[in-house]
């Protein structure tokens, strides 16, 4: 066992400062919360950095072969952040110190201007870089990043008319059979895979219809409808429930009598009244669903060829070129938490009440 | 109202029906159908139903009859998702009444830590644990099981903390149980309901990410029957072979939704109140 350096200990210190730190403070107040994240994200390297040793045997055997010469799986080896430059086997504290510091300094590039780039490289740890191109797993990942963030984005927005509307709809009509059918289409919307509604609607709008292209990416806006129809469905329904019960709840209250008893007309208590006390729950529940949206992309990805983050991960998996598919593990998850964090800062934003609690 | 709730009985029976059928198939169909089915009849390879020789459901790549793979891929389905449920609820009850007798400070970093491996979507972590490890029955039940345990324990854990403050488990403390005693005696024998919904669910949503992972190429040694496997080869030969596409998915769809309307059932039927947490 090679022994662990002082930077190795200190990262590692910081990573457990932060959990500790984060978990003894709970998470009310606003820098409270982010710490939160910070030992979400933190929590995330570990697991991502850590796994990689779960495998039984030894990796770079597994990954190269029984044939691979034995310099070829000691560079790998090193590469994985299993051994050291001589050759021992790393412990746990090195290793996880190496990828805390080599994911910092990824992130710290892609951040930097292009101008600074240059400057800032040699004096950061050497940054992880895909097995098969040697190129930087940043650059890997954002040629591919844009292409997933439009696909997830045209999917959310997508969710949030449909869920929401259908959610009033059932709400405002409970009993009658727009009502109920607006029901029975979000429960339908649930329960159907993202994997087997893509082909659907591959067979019906690009086969039978010919309507819009099957998959890939090359006809612009044309070529995400499918695909985001096929990842926010899920997302939708899910809305589409909070918003009936959001919805629901807040009509009884005494605001939206009084709204009424002055002689506003239905559409305006439902549009100015209710729909600011329903937004609290419906924007918990998209920042609770971000995450599944975001690995719902990857099957959704797939099922359509489609050239985005998803895909790249599938086929690092397949490469077995594990740098970039612990980069793509690592963003996503980070991602999601972070999101989750702006969407539940947003619910502050719309209900004053929820303010007042972080000094209570 | 009385008419509603009569009609949501009805939704749970056929959800009921259809979660014994999966049962039946999984443990009862690969004997019966046998495996004949599964070996290669190049001259029906994609053959639709209907063609001279060709299965019920018609066949899939190398001709293996599309029917017999379902019923195997049933079994594939049960063994993975079923094991990773029961690790699933067993991790969770131990992590989950263990974390009520602590003290609050040290219930409030348990928490954390549940709170860290929840907010890693679950089916992110699984797809990245069986990348790692080798395809295997075993890898894939721990990719499954990974992070599903952290919701059951939350709830575990805030069912057992008010079974703690209630008059008898005062009682039994009174009269000198020892703290196993009255965690075993006194306070789990009422986390059982929450626990069943929760498997319930859990179960549901095992299922449809054991198809998940097939459907990615990844978690079984390829050739191994399952249904998104079967449902992968549909949507490659989606233009050539449709048919392949349409029977697997309707097979997910409907356990999945069967075991996560029975969840909605027992929960319902129990009078269960779950804490809200994060899928």
């Amino acid at each position: 066992m090679s022994g662990a350096t002082l930077a190795d200990w200190l990262t590692i210190a910081a990573v457990v400062a932060a959990i500790v730190a984060a978990a003894a403070l709970g998470h009310s107040s606003a820098p409270r919360r982010v710490l939160a994240v910070l030992a979400t994200a933190l929590g995330a390297t570990v697991l991502v950095s850590g796994l990689v040793r779960a495998v039984p045997g030894d990796p770079a055997t597994i990954i190269l072969g029984e044939q691979a010469s034995t310099d070829a799986r000691l560079a790998l080896s090193r590469e994985l952040g299993l051994v050291d430059e001589s050759g021992a086997p790393l412990g746990l504290v090195p290793q996880l110190g190496r990828f805390v510091r080599g994911a910092g300094a990824a992130l710290l590039l892609a951040a930097a201007p292009a101008a600074l780039e240059e400057r800032l490289a040699p004096r950061l740890s050497p940054e992880p870089r895909s097995f098969r191109t040697r190129e930087p797993v940043r650059t890997v990942i954002a040629r591919r990043l844009g292409a997933t963030l439009a696909l997830a984005g045209a999917a959310m927005l997508l969710a949030i008319a449909a869920g929401v509307s259908l959610g009033a709809i059932a709400a405002v009509r409970r009993g009658q059979a727009l009502g109920l059918l607006a029901e029975g289409a979000s429960l339908l919307g649930a329960a159907v895979p993202r994997f087997w509604l893509g082909p659907l609607l591959i067979l019906v709008f690009a086969l039978g219809l010919r309507w819009l292209p099957p998959s890939g990416a090359d006809l612009g806006v044309r070529s995400l409808v499918l695909p985001a129809i096929s990842l926010g469905t899920a997302l939708a329904a899910v809305l589409a429930r909070t918003t009936r019960s959001a919805l629901l709840e807040v009509l009884g209250d005494d605001f939206i009598r009084t709204a009424r008893a002055k002689g506003l007309p239905p559409g305006a208590v439902l549009t100015r009244h209710a729909a600011r006390a329903a937004a609290v729950p419906i924007i918990t529940m998209i920042g609770l669903q971000l995450g599944g949206l975001l690995a719902g992309a990857i099957v959704t990805e797939k099922v359509f060829a489609w050239p985005g983050m998803g895909t790249l991960l599938l086929e690092s998996i397949r490469r077995l070129d594990v740098p970039v598919v612990q980069g793509v593990v690592l963003l996503t998850a980070v991602g999601a938490a972070v999101a989750t964090l702006g969407v539940e800062e947003l619910t502050r934003l719309v209900d004053p009440r929820l303010r007042r609690e972080d000094h209570a | 109202m009385s008419r509603r709730r009569a009609r949501m009985r009805g939704a749970d029976r056929a959800a009921a029906v259809v979660a014994l059928a999966y049962l039946a198939v999984a443990l009862l169909g690969p004997a019966l159908c046998g495996s004949a089915g599964l070996r290669l009849a190049l001259p029906l390879d994609l053959a639709p139903p209907g063609r001279a020789g060709a299965g019920l459901l018609g066949n899939a790549d190398n001709g293996v009859d599309v029917l017999t793979a379902l019923v195997w891929g049933a079994r594939t389905s049960l063994m993975a998702a079923g094991a990773a449920t029961l690790v699933n609820v067993g991790v969770g009850l131990v992590v989950g009444a263990l974390a009520a007798s602590l003290a609050p400070r040290a219930q409030a970093l348990v928490l954390r830590v549940l709170d860290v491996l929840l907010a890693f979507p679950g089916i992110l972590l699984a797809i990245y644990l069986a990348a790692v490890l080798p395809p295997s029955m075993p890898s894939l039940i721990l990719a499954l099981s990974a992070t599903g345990w952290a919701g059951t324990a939350r709830v575990v854990r805030t069912r057992a903390l008010e079974i703690r403050a209630r008059d008898h488990v005062e009682a039994a403390r009174a009269l000198g149980a020892t703290p196993l005693a009255v965690l075993t005696r006194h306070v789990l024998p009422f986390v059982w309901a929450p626990l069943l919904v929760q498997g319930s669910f859990a179960l549901s949503a095992a299922i449809l990410a054991e198809a998940s992972l097939a459907f990615l190429g990844l978690g079984l040694p390829p050739g191994t029957p399952s249904w998104g496997g079967l449902l992968d080869e549909g949507v490659a030969y989606l233009f050539v072979a449709p048919h392949l596409a349409i029977a697997p998915g309707l097979c997910i769809t409907a356990a999945v939704l069967a075991f996560h309307v029975l969840g909605d059932g027992l929960r319902d039927a129990l009078d269960v109140r779950l804490a809200r947490v994060a899928r």
